[in-house]
């Protein structure tokens, strides 16, 4: 890793840890977690997935909202690299795609979208996976030493994230954690349906019309969309 | 006759707001035109249920044809001669609406999204017309009673839930979302409306809600169509 690279890296932890200890809302920091990882790892995509109760993988982050991406990451996480590096807790590589002999939905739509590798990395506490965090890239070819171990050092932030978003009155198991950033997740989808209909656009704009509005007016992202789902805010 | 429909637990409280709001003797709900296999799931009184009750084993009545009309069949001179319609559940009914002197009978469908659920039937004592008050006080009743009949019929029919479908589901969430902005619905009244939606159309949930989202289905178009 170069210099400047290191320092970047130095910095988003500094940054990540700034907002675990000030307060934060969970899918926000998972969506800047998601977007720096194109910048420190040339990613041309991310994708944050977590595992619900039953075990299936829900995205809570990605790089972008395009439809595009969201449908790869849904092949990926129902039968593809991120519901493997899930299982078995460990990094699962795919340096080039068009080489694949299984996956074959996943492997179709992702060339179909250009890209050629997949890099997918356990979100971990102790013995337990909670989740994955993906890299595409748009060239083949393996992911050098100290990307993965910056990627893999991302996705343990990721973790602590998720495991430190709580408040008081919330019980501190595991799988009550994990489903607060879940919700937080579901709340976002429905207010994107809210908004893509009353609007007439697409999910994409929808996603980045309420994150604006979060940002103008100083609020979670989470708090807003539950605010437009109640219809307690005009939208 | 017959006996009175269990008044306790969520189905006893769905006729009640019936009776205390509109004045009228006795009231019953049943799924007939709904999803699910027609049954009573509530009535007031032992008349209500009989009344209900012989609709549903008879196959007609003014349930079925509110059902049939998409509106409210009214019956205001139940016992008199004058009445011919439905034979079968007259003759059916005739001692218990002799007996506890029913004068008028009206049904009304209800729906949630313009996905049909059940009926209404409402007796009372005196014979003569509803006015349009009552009429309009009973579908408002009805707009809320609906919801909860279509999610007593998904737990009746056991569809906790159709998608077993390994991949992420922010497309429900989504299309619950596109629900909310089309109904007066709570997000989890959104879902059931959905689920209801798939099973009345032998879709997975997911097909549904990929539906919504192309804007293949719009709720609240059904709704005004079938209104």
């Amino acid at each position: 890793m170069d210099a400047t690279r290191e320092s970047e890296v130095i910095r988003t932890m500094i940054r990540l840890a700034d907002t675990l200890v000030a307060g934060y809302d969970i899918v926000e920091l998972l969506q800047g977690l998601a977007e720096r990882c194109g910048e420190l790892l040339g990613a041309s995509a991310t994708g944050i997935l977590l595992a619900d109760r039953s075990g299936r993988l829900e995205v809570v982050a990605a790089s972008n909202e395009s439809s595009d991406l969201l449908e790869v990451l849904q092949l990926a996480a129902g039968d593809g690299p991120c519901i493997e590096c899930y299982r078995r807790g460990e990094a699962v590589s795919v340096p080039d795609i068009t080489a694949l002999d299984r996956w074959g939905p996943f492997r179709q739509a992702a060339q179909e979208q250009g890209y050629r590798s997949v890099y997918a990395f356990p979100m971990r506490l102790r013995q337990t996976t909670i989740g994955s965090l993906n890299l595409f890239q748009e060239q083949a070819g393996p992911l050098d030493r100290g990307d993965a171990e910056t990627a893999q050092a991302l996705a343990d932030m990721a973790t602590i994230g998720i495991l430190q978003a709580r408040t008081l009155e919330e019980a501190s198991q595991l799988s009550a954690q994990l489903q607060h950033a879940l919700n937080s997740r579901v709340v976002i989808e429905q207010a994107k349906g809210f908004v893509a209909y009353r609007r007439g656009i697409s999910m994409p704009e929808a996603f980045e019309l309420i994150r604006r509005r979060a940002r103008e007016t100083r609020q979670p992202l989470s708090e807003l969309a539950r605010q437009i789902v109640s219809r307690q805010i005009e939208f | 006759m017959a006996d009175p429909v269990s008044s306790a637990g969520p189905r006893g409280t769905l006729c009640e707001p019936f009776l205390r709001e509109l004045g009228v003797s006795g009231a019953a709900i049943s799924t007939i035109g709904g999803i699910q296999h027609p049954e009573t799931l509530c009535a007031s009184d032992g008349v209500a249920g009989h009344v209900d009750e012989a609709q549903l084993d008879l196959g007609e009545g003014p349930c079925w044809d509110a059902v049939a009309a998409n509106d409210w069949v009214d019956a205001p001179h139940f016992a008199d001669d004058s009445e011919t319609r439905w034979p079968a559940f007259r003759d059916a009914v005739r001692e218990t609406v002799r007996q506890h002197s029913v004068g008028g009978l009206f049904a009304f469908p209800l729906s949630v999204g313009g996905l049909r659920v059940g009926t209404v039937d409402l007796y009372r004592r005196e014979g003569g017309e509803l006015s349009r008050t009552v009429k309009d006080d009973a579908e408002q009743l009805g707009a809320a009673a609906a919801r909860q009949v279509l999610r007593l019929s998904l737990e009746l029919l056991g569809q906790a839930d159709d998608d077993d479908d390994p991949r992420p589901r922010a497309i429900i969430h989504q299309a619950t979302g596109m629900v909310l902005a089309q109904l007066d619905v709570t997000p989890d009244e959104a879902l059931l409306l959905l689920r209801g939606r798939a099973f009345a159309d032998g879709q997975k949930l997911r097909e549904i809600a990929r539906d919504v989202i192309d804007g293949k289905i719009d709720f609240a178009l059904e709704e005004r169509n079938l209104g």
